[in-house]
């Protein structure tokens, strides 16, 4: 489902952040990608996402070959493509549904649609009585939780997490990991960039380890 | 790559027409969350729209006075010593040219009607005004005559009114073409305007851009919101400046109408265009502002 094939990542007079990475991840896998900070956990997220291109090396996501596709059609494939980040990245200003549905807007969707896809979305992360109300009435997990919502609300074939847990306790952290492990088990493939290396151990699911730009 | 609105089961003219509608109510929901400030935008808007409208509508009214400027005419001042033999040879040769229309206005004609005018009268017998000879005639020949006129002995001073007229014509232009520019600087005035301010939307809603460009927003489509804004601030600005026109329409309705009746024309409607012009070009300026800001600062 995400393959990586001698990818080199480099900013502009900066040493190599990425060397040679290959990799692949089957279709409805869960991954972790682990590292020190600064190794390259993000950059490597960013290729996927259609954020950033290698410099050398290709990205194929589901087949479809990232490194090379042109600006004007990277807009449509960031959204077969979900993601998670530790600080959320919730709009304030839209109440919950609305941060939910931005995803669906963008993509076309008609208003039933809209309406019952984000009702489904909240529901699967426990949050259906939320919609009304904005991220600034909602704790720390709760607004991870919506920024999954978001990100699994179109149906994305790919989800990934940068540093979901970042800023929860153990006990909310480990209720994100096994929510994001549902989605894996419903055909989503998953990678989850995370530190937290207690908690990857005790999921039990394979990692990659970043370091010094190489995978370990 | 598949198009959005076919993997939404939906047609794409659908979500487009869906996208459109959207836009439009998010941008009026901000204006009216952010009232203090569009009001002031809106404001700018009227003002600059509100003037070229009010100059072209006092244009039209007053180009039947512009119309309305005498024949050219020739004044000849001839000597006072000249005998009543002199002057009927020198009205002769005058009547005997092509197209011609001569008045003679004798020095007591013209003393009585300058005491009328002035409403005086007096006892003495001496008399400063000269023999006038008022000829009108098409401009080329008066041109020609005047030279002719100028180098008679019997003439102390020829006075070419079509110079005046002349002179009105090039006031007039200067006017028209100062009020195109005048109507121009204050619509790229009210286009900067709307610029400023929907780049500092922009800038104040970077956040959000960012997020949208995450879940797979294209630029035309986080662009569409702002050109929203521009187009709504520019149309409100250009209905507040026709109220504004209304109001100093009828505030001048009066007094207007009595010194174009002075004229012994009467006062012409404005046209509809004129009401029209601020809320068209409202609807422009925030078009072009909008523009100009979301190439400037979406980067997407």
């Amino acid at each position: 489902m995400i393959e990586l094939r001698h990818v080199h990542k480099r900013y502009s007079q900066q040493k190599d952040v990425l060397k040679n990475v290959s990799f692949s991840l089957e279709k409805g896998s869960m991954t972790f990608l682990t590292g020190q900070s600064g190794a390259g956990k993000s950059t490597l997220l960013k290729l996927i996402a259609g954020l950033e291109r290698p410099n050398k090396g290709d990205v194929v996501v589901g087949g479809e070959p990232v490194s090379s596709l042109k600006s004007w059609e990277l807009p449509y494939y960031r959204r077969q493509i979900g993601v998670v980040f530790q600080d959320h990245q919730l709009i304030e200003e839209l109440s919950i549904f609305d941060n939910v549905a931005l995803p669906l807007r963008v993509s076309g969707y008609s208003d039933i649609d809209i309406q019952r896809r984000v009702t489904s979305a909240l529901a699967s992360v426990g949050l259906a009585d939320s919609a009304p109300h904005f991220p600034s009435q909602l704790s720390g997990g709760e607004q991870q939780r919506v920024g999954i919502a978001r990100a699994v609300v179109a149906k994305p074939s790919v989800l990934i997490a940068d540093e979901p847990t970042g800023n929860l306790d153990p006990e909310l952290s480990t209720d994100i990991m096994g929510l994001l492990h549902r989605f894996s088990q419903v055909g989503v493939t998953v990678l989850i960039a995370s530190h937290d290396i207690a908690l990857i151990e005790q999921l039990g699911h394979p990692i990659l380890h970043l370091q010094g730009g190489n995978i370990r | 790559m598949k198009s959005s609105a076919s993997q939404a089961g939906q047609k794409p003219t659908q979500a487009w027409v869906q996208h459109h509608r959207f836009c439009f109510s998010d941008a009026l929901r901000r204006q009216r969350k952010d009232l203090g400030r569009s009001f002031l935008t809106w404001l700018v808007i009227a003002f600059s729209l509100v003037l070229p409208a009010l100059l072209y509508a006092v244009l039209i009214q007053v180009e039947p006075l512009l119309e309305q400027r005498p024949e050219p005419q020739l004044n000849a001042y001839l000597s006072n010593t000249l005998s009543e033999s002199e002057l009927s040879a020198f009205s002769s040769e005058l009547s005997q040219r092509d197209n011609l229309t001569v008045e003679y206005i004798s020095p007591e004609a013209a003393l009585a009607a300058l005491q009328s005018e002035i409403n005086t009268a007096s006892s003495s017998q001496f008399n400063p005004l000269p023999h006038t000879f008022v000829v009108t005639a098409p401009s080329a020949q008066l041109d020609e005559l005047a030279t002719i006129l100028r180098d008679d002995d019997r003439v102390e001073e020829v006075q070419l009114d079509r110079e005046w007229i002349q002179r009105w014509q090039w006031l007039a232009t200067i006017g028209e073409r100062s009020l195109l520019l005048i109507s121009l600087i204050l619509l790229l005035g009210a286009v900067a305007t709307v610029g400023n301010t929907v780049g500092l939307t922009i800038v104040m809603r970077q956040h959000e851009i960012e997020v949208m460009t995450l879940v797979g927003a294209t630029s035309t489509f986080i662009r569409r919101p702002f050109i929203y804004h521009g187009v709504i601030s520019g149309i409100i600005g250009g209905l507040l400046s026709s109220v504004l026109l209304i109001a100093i329409v009828i505030s001048l309705y009066t007094p207007w109408q009595q010194f174009i009746h002075s004229y012994e024309i009467s006062a012409i409607s404005i046209p509809l265009w004129v009401w029209l012009f601020p809320i068209v070009s409202g609807l422009l300026v925030g078009a072009g502002g909008a523009t100009i800001a979301c190439s400037r600062f979406v980067r997407y």
